[in-house]
């Protein structure tokens, strides 16, 4: 049964008098324990897609199941609920709040999640123990990165949506962050799906969902994912 | 902590210049309103314990003579309780100065007395002999008597030796005013001496006050009082006066009232100015953490955890403001109850703290605050997660009104225009900056004109409205020639007769006792002016009256009122108002005097005199006559004001400092908002090649502007806020006409560009610290 099932997902919205259709019938199923790479250009609709999976955004159609559960019906309230217990989010810009040390942002999501890992078992599993009490301003773009994954894998949600995690970061650095993702969906089988223009990272992927200009053009198994550290652009 | 509350903790610590600025407002609102209140609250306690020991009256009647007999056959009536005869008796001391004249009322002591009972303070504690006095306790340190001093005393054209037995002070005096003309107490000039019964009956016979007590009954005051006046008439009662019209006890509560207004505008206002600033302050940090909320929301964080997340700051600020107000007000209201206690010569004191003044205040300070949060940070309910991670679309560039008028954008240089854009691209921050400098410079111009304002009133009511040099009264009226016998004793240049005694106006419901004067038709004393200030000519018949008397009458020009007399057999009479006159000391009616003779007293007849006169020793040359009750010397009454005055100049310093933390706090804030929002708008400035120089050059031109505009709006605001307090301020006893002059608005303006200043050295180090291209590089933090 898959995890996630992507059903005729429309996004329509008002840019000035212009109607921009951001996503047409897109439709996708992800299965548990996948990591997905969804592909595309710039205004592909890939953002809109993920934020519409994670629950920051509402369809204008269609419907996305999260393990069976229709989540586009779901009111402010409940999609809150359902940000807060289901979803692990990574951004680009990690933005972790400026003022909390590493263990506080991450303390930031497990005092409000059900069943959460402990801070400092994350920051173990991200490798940035020795961190714990450092500020942002205080940690590189990579180790604020790993700061983010760790905040979003503390909740123990069931997805972890990571939104270009590399775009911010030098060579090096985004291969380690994606080896870490890779890590934790390995290690603890949490469903990973990550968007990202790079058709490079896609070879990492178990699923490549391609996408152009907001319709899902192919969604294909890979048949021989390659290791993070293997990858180059 | 939850980790919420570390951020917030963290953010307050890291913008402590900022969360210290709107704290002080707070703070200062509430330590005003806990330590006025409470110091009121402690004065009416003391004053209200005071008078219930020591037997306060609550009915005081005048009359010729009574027999004892009669007195004690009220305390038949239900609502009596006690009824006590008693002398009083007007008198002068006789001093080695032959220029001074000092007035005394000297007031009979018996024994098993119970009401009106002195506190005894030192020496004997009641007057035991014939020829013992008790000297009241302000008259006996203004001129340093001691027990055992001998003082000599005329009354009724003879002299008396009395020793000074005791000290001690009186319910009946705690403010110690010889009349309700008087305005200032002057304790060097006019004292009361409590004399045995024995002596004052040889002085004066039979009783000729009777002090009243009510029962626990309930009844109808006014009934009563009327039905005192029929019984007691053949007595000659002239007046009767309530407590609450007691002068001292009228002059206190008035005080006291004026403490309770202030208690509760000046905080009021501070929490507005506060409450403003936290919607502005919030309402900013909710936009610049457009991306902080989305990231709480995406998280999981519920809208209403986010809200409340911000809420929280104001709440701190009230909070936190309100709990050390309160506590620093408590303190400051025990130093400012015995300080009021000193001024009023009360010799007792009742201090309370009231944990529910103090639990309201911080409730007050936190529900104003919070309902400003609330306000201001509601801007966290519309931003959602997926448009917060995006970047803001830039604002739609559009023409300023400016770009309108060519002539004028013609003519300005390229900076100029950059500067205008500036400050009419973001009308709500401009607005807030031009609000704090107009705040500011509103309570400046209050604050400044304060002093004239006091000046003028006293000025103008010695200069302007009365010119008499001396106002001298009788003992007994006199036909208006006999009065001429005068100036063959004192050199005067013009005198004219007057006629001043007490009638109860009635107006509706409405009821006020007030002095109606009779002068001369074409009195060169007396100039009146109506409400606006045009020239008013004393009517033939009929009567003016003072803007605050019909105030309290609540009548205009060309009603009709009724006007009862305390003298025995006076009909009733009916008087239209011909006009209001300008008055700013005491409430009074005016009516030409021949009218008065006719309708309301005896023709031909004055109870006193006006002077004019360029002779220095009226006073010695009056003292031999035994007719002469009282003789009010302008010159004095003035010398006295400016003694008072020192103590209304603290008042006023206080005031300045309260106007200028709050102006330097409106103005801190405003511009340390304003400079935090545009951080990547001066590092782009800064990386196009502006110099940090011509960065801050640019923030001060659009300052400067902002800080004029500030002074023009400052100015009605000002205007606005000196007519309220005017009419809050405006009592029986005086009005303030608060008219800022040319000088009060140059004082506002200077100090209002200080704060300015002040605010932009604070913010100047700010600018310094900014790193320009870390603000560029940094979307998020």
């Amino acid at each position: 049964m898959p995890i996630l099932t992507v059903d005729n997902l429309c996004k329509t919205y008002l840019m000035g008098e212009v109607e921009v259709h951001a996503l047409s019938n897109a439709s996708l199923t992800v299965e548990e324990g996948e990591f997905v790479v969804i592909l595309g250009p710039s205004g592909s609709g890939k953002s809109t897609l993920l934020n519409i999976i994670g629950g920051m955004d509402t369809a204008t159609s269609g419907q996305v199941l999260v393990n069976e559960k229709n989540i586009t019906s779901l009111n402010e309230k409940q999609l809150t609920n359902y940000r807060r217990n289901q979803i692990g989010f990574v951004f680009q810009f990690y933005n972790l709040m400026a003022n909390l040390t590493a263990a506080e942002n991450i303390e930031l999501a497990t005092e409000i999640a059900p069943d959460p890992l402990t801070p400092a078992e994350v920051l173990e599993a991200v490798g940035l123990s020795d961190r714990a009490e450092h500020f942002p301003s205080q940690l590189s773009g990579g180790e604020q990165q790993r700061v983010s994954i760790a905040r979003a894998i503390a909740k123990n949600p069931l997805l972890l949506l990571a939104d270009e995690p590399t775009g911010a970061l030098d060579f090096n650095t985004g291969i380690a962050v994606l080896a870490l993702l890779r890590k934790i969906n390995r290690q603890t089988g949490k469903t990973v799906i990550l968007i990202t223009h790079n058709l490079d990272i896609a070879r990492m992927a178990d699923r490549i969902i391609k996408m152009k200009s907001g319709t899902i053009i192919e969604n294909a198994l890979n048949p021989a994912p390659i290791a993070a550290e293997e990858i180059r652009w | 902590m939850k980790k919420t509350d570390t951020m917030l903790y963290r953010m307050v610590k890291n913008s402590k210049g900022q969360f210290f600025a709107v704290f002080m407002i707070v703070f200062i609102g509430i330590c005003v309103f806990v330590a006025m209140n409470m110091t009121a609250r402690n004065m009416r306690d003391t004053v209200n314990e005071y008078y219930r020991d020591y037997g306060f009256a609550d009915l005081f009647i005048e009359l010729d003579a009574i027999p004892e007999q009669k007195i004690a056959e009220l305390e038949q009536w239900p609502q009596i309780a006690i009824a006590e005869g008693r002398i009083v008796i007007d008198a002068t001391l006789n001093t080695d100065d032959p220029e001074s004249r000092v007035n005394l009322t000297l007031i009979s002591q018996k024994d098993g007395q119970k009401l009106l009972l002195p506190f005894p303070l030192s020496g004997a504690k009641q007057v035991k002999e014939a020829g013992d006095a008790l000297v009241l306790n302000q008259f006996a340190a203004a001129r340093a008597i001691q027990i055992g001093d001998k003082l000599q005393i005329r009354t009724g054209g003879l002299l008396y030796n009395l020793k000074a037995t005791g000290i001690g002070a009186s319910s009946e005096f705690i403010y110690l005013m010889e009349s309700a003309q008087s305005m200032l107490p002057d304790p060097q000039d006019y004292g009361v001496l409590f004399i045995s019964q024995a002596l004052a009956r040889t002085m004066a016979g039979a009783d000729n006050q009777i002090a009243i007590s009510y029962s626990d009954a309930s009844f109808d005051e006014e009934e009563l009082i009327s039905d005192l006046k029929e019984r007691l008439a053949p007595y000659g009662v002239t007046n009767i006066i309530k407590a609450k019209d007691q002068l001292s006890n009228s002059i206190i509560t008035q005080e006291l009232d004026s403490l309770d207004t202030v208690s509760q505008y000046v905080p009021l206002l501070f929490l507005t100015v506060a409450a403003l600033v936290l919607i502005m302050l919030l309402a900013r940090l909710v936009k610049n953490d457009r991306v902080k909320i989305g990231i709480l929301k995406a998280v999981g964080y519920t809208n209403g955890e986010v809200f409340l997340h911000y809420i929280k700051y104001a709440l701190a600020v009230g909070f936190a403001g309100g709990l050390t107000g309160a506590v620093a007000g408590t303190a400051l209201a025990g130093a400012m109850t015995r300080m009021y206690l000193q001024y009023f010569n009360i010799p007792m004191i009742v201090v309370s703290y009231y944990p529910a003044v103090i639990g309201g205040a911080v409730l007050f300070s936190c529900i104003m605050c919070g309902a400003a949060g609330l306000i201001g940070a509601r801007g966290v309910l519309s931003v959602t997660p997926a448009k917060a991670m995006q970047s803001e679309a830039p604002k739609v560039g559009k023409r300023i009104f400016l770009q309108k008028l060519p002539w004028l954008w013609q003519g300005l240089p390229f900076s100029g225009k950059l500067v205008c854009k500036n400050l009419f691209r973001n009308k709500k921050r401009t607005a807030f900056v031009l609000f704090g400098v107009a705040v500011t410079f509103g309570m400046m111009l209050f604050t400044s004109c304060m002093p004239g304002a006091i000046d003028q009133m006293v000025l103008k009511f010695y200069s302007e409205f009365q010119k008499m040099d001396y106002n001298i009264s009788f003992k007994t009226p006199i036909k208006a020639a006999a009065a001429n016998d005068l100036k063959h004793i004192i050199d005067i240049d013009y005198m004219e007769g007057r006629v001043e005694f007490p009638f109860e106006l009635e107006s509706g419901h409405k009821k006020e006792t007030a002095n109606i004067i009779g002068i001369a038709k074409n009195s060169r004393v007396y100039s009146f002016k109506d409400t606006d200030g045009k020239p008013l000519a004393l009517p033939d018949d009929g009567l003016l009256l003072s803007t605050n008397l019909a105030k309290l009458l609540n009548v205009k020009q060309g009603d009709i009122i009724k006007v009862k007399s305390y003298l025995q057999g006076r009909p009733d009479r009916y008087l239209r108002i011909e006009g209001l006159v300008q008055q700013a000391l005491g409430i009074n009616a005016y009516m030409n005097i021949q009218q008065m003779g006719e309708q309301l007293w005896e023709k031909n007849v004055i109870n006193g005199v006006y002077i004019l006169t360029a002779d220095d020793e009226v006073n010695s040359k009056l003292r031999p006559l035994s007719n002469i009750a009282s003789v009010q010397s302008v010159r004095e009454t003035m010398a006295m004001y400016e003694q008072y005055m020192q103590m209304t100049y603290i008042s006023i310093f206080v005031m300045l400092i309260f106007s200028g933390i709050l102006g330097f706090c409106i103005v801190y804030n405003s511009t340390v908002i304003a400079i935090g929002e545009r951080q990547t708008e001066f590092s782009a400035l800064r990386i196009l090649g502006f110099s940090r120089r011509e960065i801050l050059k640019m923030i001060l031109q659009e300052n400067n502007i902002i800080t004029i505009c500030g002074i023009i709006v400052g100015i009605p605001l000002g205007m606005l806020m000196l007519s309220y307090t005017q009419a809050a301020f405006t009592t029986k006893i005086y009005t303030i006409a608060l008219n800022p002059g040319p000088l009060a608005f140059l004082a506002a303006t200077i100090f209002t560009v200080l704060c300015v200043v002040g605010a932009e050295l604070m913010t100047y180090k700010k600018i310094n610290k900014l790193d320009f291209l870390d603000a560029l590089k940094n979307r998020t933090n």
